[in-house]
């Protein structure tokens, strides 16, 4: 998309921003107001303060996708010519399974094909797997991969010694042996998956905007075949691109890189984003982690336009089939995210990158300070001072304070507000838009929309939950290191969901008993939290169980994108034994 | 010893494992500067006597 004026992108961010402030503050002072019907004491401005960050937050995330809701896409420059630079896609892979990644490869080789510009892309498979039946069988993958393609000469691949510095430092090993050979790189994840034709369209974009270093799309979650995937497919695809849409109507030059399904200037790359080790120990020094973020931020610090695209279509990735695959993704994100900790302070950075760390830090730190908020307000009455039935010197009828339970329900319903209306309004805005359509028009997707907010709502806590002990983990010095990508099935029994999971009904069970103890009044407020808590291991199982409804239905599954039945066709004759066959480019 | 590598030909897999590689084309990506680096409390105290910065006169 174009880009908006610089003026513009600064008063749609100051004014995002100051709705989002504007929204904490008011939280703020409702819950001091409530807080002060029994005489305000220390607990009750510590507790303020805390919801005054989360409202924040809260807020913060509602309002861009109001963004998104309310702007279109601008034009974008863009040329019907023939692309003229050389470019590659980078594949890398560790410890991954080659009979999944590599149809995907050829599927995109084939739909690549299909817009006759195949010739101006190389695949480079870059792999840094340690595991050496896994590279054997990489070898033996890629082989077969030249067999279904017929692409020696396009394809290649290669193994490093070591891995050091892990995905970026794949790619830079890439860059600095074979770099100069190409003029555009599209980075891809293993279980990343691109139409031809939005290639081809992001070389175009590229091309005709010189200083545009790197273009980001938002890539769709597809093949989602359990129910917590299922819904998490849903989510992205039905409320992602408004959101996305919010984002970009805020990056000005300083777009977003999330790390795959982006293309990039090589020679911008290159110059700006070599990634130095942070000094001192894992988890906050050694490599960076959360490599995308930074690299963006280095991109905008020399000059160079980073973007997101929302309307190319045509980017689809995989995600996590159930809760705990989820959470451990979340445990490597969340160390990389805290670790931008450190750079907050990097020299040249735009103001606008800085803040961008600084969401990334408060996206994991959130769920932490609503944790110390239901657990300060479990302890309050213990520092509450004795209540003063007499407080008119010389009046001898006692004087019962007036409950503000009222203000402390409107705080509540404001916060439930700022999580659900989004979504709300995305469902009501494509119902007027025809958007629905695809999801099985506005009846399908709002009962869709219905069980996501109920599964959100249950599945919240448990999050909250695993999110806090990542970055209790991170803080007191544990690295997660760099296990490889668990995908396919994820079904998990109950006893594998217990296992992974009662610590949090542990934690369940002994906030009820302390919320019993110190303020039973409150345990009506709290079942939301502790109940899914309690149930953590049940709502785990239940959601990596294969998914039987039609419901959450996208439209990559109504009409299926052609690099999709590519990748299904070239998976089914992917078995050894089967007869090789050519899928026909034309 | 006869050379027999125009009879048995060399293994056709490990040989197009061998020419899989990406062309060498190198490019510099250098590292880039993203911590300050830590001053003591000592050198912002000797900067004030340190003798001022004077062009080099090639002596």
């Amino acid at each position: 998309m174009a880009l908006p004026s610089d003026r513009r992108v600064f008063l749609i961010r100051t004014g995002l921003l100051m709705g989002s402030v504007l929204i904490g503050w008011g939280g703020f002072l409702l819950f001091l107001r409530y807080g002060a019907a029994d005489g305000l004491d220390a607990m009750d401005l510590v507790r303020a303060a805390l919801i005054l960050i989360s409202t924040f937050w809260l807020a913060w995330g509602a309002l861009q996708a109001f963004a998104g809701l309310t702007t279109r896409p601008p034009a974008v420059p863009r040329h019907d010519g023939p692309i003229t630079s050389r470019c590659v896609i980078l594949v890398p892979v560790y410890n991954e399974d080659p009979a999944a990644t590599f149809p995907r490869i050829a599927a995109m080789d084939a739909s690549l094909r299909r817009t006759g510009c195949a010739e101006r892309f190389h695949i480079a498979i870059l792999s840094d797997t340690r595991d050496d039946t896994v590279a054997e069988a990489e070898q033996r993958g890629f082989l077969r991969l030249l067999n279904l393609t017929g692409a020696e000469g396009r394809i290649f691949y290669r193994r490093r010694d070591n891995n050091r510095g892990r995905k970026a430092g794949n790619i830079e090993d890439f860059i600095t042996r074979s770099g100069a050979a190409y003029d555009l790189a599209v980075i891809l994840d293993a279980d990343s998956l691109m139409e031809g034709a939005t290639m081809v369209e992001m070389v175009r974009r590229m091309e005709a905007d010189p200083k545009l270093g790197l273009l980001q799309t938002l890539p769709q979650i597809v093949n989602a075949q359990s129910r917590f995937g299922r819904i998490q497919q849903f989510a992205a695809a039905f409320y992602s691109p408004i959101f996305c849409r919010g984002l970009a109507m805020m990056q000005g030059r300083t777009g977003p890189f999330w790390g795959h399904n982006a293309i990039v200037r090589v020679r911008a790359f290159a110059e700006s984003c070599g990634l130095p080790e942070l000094s001192g120990r894992p988890p906050f020094g050694g490599h960076i982690l959360s490599h995308d973020y930074v690299e963006a931020a280095l991109l905008a610090r020399a000059g160079w336009t980073v973007r997101v695209d929302d309307d190319l279509t045509g980017s689809f990735e995989e995600g996590p089939e159930n809760m705990v695959l989820h959470a451990k993704r979340d445990r490597r994100w969340c160390q990389g995210n805290l670790q931008h900790s450190r750079l907050l302070t990097a020299p040249g950075l735009k103001p606008w990158s800085r803040f961008v760390f600084v969401q990334g830090i408060l996206a994991y730190l959130s769920p932490v300070i609503w944790l110390a908020f239901l657990l300060c307000s479990i302890a309050a009455p213990v520092f509450a001072p004795p209540i003063d039935y007499f407080p008119i010197e010389g009046w001898r009828w006692p004087v019962i304070p007036v409950s503000h339970a009222s203000k402390a329900l409107a705080l509540a319903i404001c916060i439930v507000g700022l999580l659900f209306l989004p979504k709300i309004l995305i469902l009501i805005d494509a119902a007027l838009r025809g958007r629905a359509r695809g999801f099985g028009w506005a009846g399908a997707a709002a009962r869709a929309v219905g069980a996501e907010l109920l599964f959100s709502a249950l599945s919240a806590p448990v999050f909250l939950m695993f999110n806090t002990r990542s970055v209790l983990q991170v803080v007191a010095g544990v690295d997660g290191g760099w296990p490889a990508q668990t995908r396919g099935d994820g079904t998990m029994t109950v006893a594998e969901s217990w296992a992974a999971s009662r610590w949090i009904v542990i934690s369940g069970v002994l906030g009820a008993a302390l919320a019993a103890w110190l303020s039973p009044a409150l345990l009506p407020w709290l079942a939301p939290v502790l109940l899914p808590m309690m149930a953590a291991p049940l709502i785990i199982a239940w959601s990596s169980a294969p998914a039987r409804s039609p419901l959450f239905q996208t439209p990559n599954e109504a009409a299926m994108p052609e690099v999709l039945m590519l990748d299904r066709q070239f998976r089914a004759i992917w078995q050894p034994d089967s007869k090789v066959v050519r899928i026909s480019a034309a | 010893m006869n050379d027999l590598s125009g009879i048995f030909q060399a293994d056709p897999d490990s040989l197009a494992l061998q020419q899989s590689t990406p062309p060498e084309a190198p490019m510099a990506m250098p590292p880039q500067v993203l911590e300050q680096r830590p001053r003591s409390v000592l050198s912002f105290v000797l900067a004030a006597f340190r003798p001022a910065r004077q062009p080099s006169r090639g002596v």
